[in-house]
């Protein structure tokens, strides 16, 4: 005989809901320090050992200083302006593990039609942890870039002279 | 602290009771129809409901336009703001990153401006909000303060619009989009 297990208590209903809204708050972070050169707080959306597949790299930058390097190649605010923003977030939480679909686009300023434009959109796959600390952070984001515009935005640039994370690629400020 | 980490890390205390986690989810809740209701009563001209976004003393201050303080400015501010049908716009707000103390919520958050123009629909600007709420006494939250910053404009003005308003602020934001720094 199949037993159906007990359905969840007030609590294991309170803390699911929390875990939503904490997991959702660390992606929207992620934006906004990416956006405005947080470098710090957003380092701390990612687990230690946590990896962000930027398709400016062939390869997923892997711990924390990869991840600090990669920031620094980015572009920021007030040296661009662009925002990264996501959106319908599809949260399933197992245990202390989440798997998030979302959708993503940036908007960034053009010269060719004097505007705000969609620079890119796509979907971003991502597993987050519930840390020691209780915080959920990014263990793995893999960016599916689906479209992008073929002019740059306007006020990218490259910022780096690391040639350390990719060899091949020139096109920093794009990772999403 | 990093301004994120603030966000991060102070919204839930390490030994809070089941009543004060749901009062917390409850708020946040109330803050975000707080921060929608904004858009959608100015989008479509509802005055009265745009109005009781905000607290008696609160200040707006819209880039190149007048400072408001309190609902008599506020509404003018509204009255002097394009509504449907007599024209649709969209503004969109993203990612909150909500931060309660007590009856007082700081919350940044990204907004979007879409617009009809001559070959579609375009983002006509893109900035971040900067907001300070309070629980008033009926419960609800409300605006006590709200600083957008815009940080990029469309030059072209919509159908059936205006340019913004001339001012640093716009001026800046237009850097991006324009060959030769204007503001230079």
């Amino acid at each position: 005989m199949v037993q159906t297990p007990p359905p969840p208590d007030i609590a294991q209903r309170l803390q699911w809901l929390e875990d939503q809204r904490a997991i959702v708050r660390t992606l929207h972070a992620y934006g906004h320090t990416l956006d405005y050169g947080d470098e710090a707080g957003f380092i701390d959306c990612f687990a230690s050992d946590g990896e962000l597949g930027w398709s400016m790299y062939p390869q997923p930058l892997k711990g924390h200083e990869q991840i600090r390097t990669g920031f620094r190649r980015h572009t920021h605010a007030p040296d661009a302006w662009h925002k990264h923003m996501l959106v319908q977030p599809q949260v399933t939480v197992q245990g202390d593990s989440a798997l998030v679909l979302s959708m993503f686009f940036r908007l960034d300023p053009y010269i060719s039609t004097a505007g705000p434009e969609i620079y890119a959109f796509g979907r971003y796959i991502d597993t987050l942890v519930r840390c020691a600390d209780g915080h959920w952070r990014i263990r793995s984001r893999i960016v599916e870039k689906e479209a992008a515009r073929a002019e740059g935005p306007a006020l990218a640039r490259d910022h780096g002279t690391d040639r350390a994370l990719s060899a091949h690629h020139k096109g920093a400020g794009h990772g999403h | 602290m990093a301004l994120i980490a603030h966000y991060l890390h102070t919204t839930r205390g390490p030994a809070m009771g089941i009543e004060e986690r749901l009062r917390l989810l409850e708020d946040e809740q109330s803050i975000l129809e707080t921060l929608y209701a904004y858009g959608h009563g100015l989008d479509y001209g509802l005055e009265d409901a745009w109005i009781d976004c905000w607290t008696e003393d609160a200040v707006l201050d819209w880039p190149g336009r007048a400072f408001m303080r309190g609902h008599a400015e506020l509404r003018a501010g509204f009255r002097s703001h394009s509504h449907a049908p007599a024209m649709y716009h969209k503004h969109v707000v993203m990612a909150p990153l909500i931060a309660i103390d007590g009856d007082t919520a700081t919350v940044r958050s990204m907004f979007a401006r879409l617009d009809r123009y001559p070959d579609g629909p375009g983002i006509r600007a893109f900035g971040r909000y900067r907001d300070t709420l309070v629980r008033c006494a009926d419960g609800r939250w409300r605006l006590r303060e709200r600083l957008p910053e815009i940080e990029a404009v469309r030059a072209q003005a919509p159908l059936g619009g205006e340019p913004f308003p001339d001012s640093a602020a716009m001026r800046k934001a237009l850097v991006g989009t324009q060959e030769k720094n204007p503001g230079a």
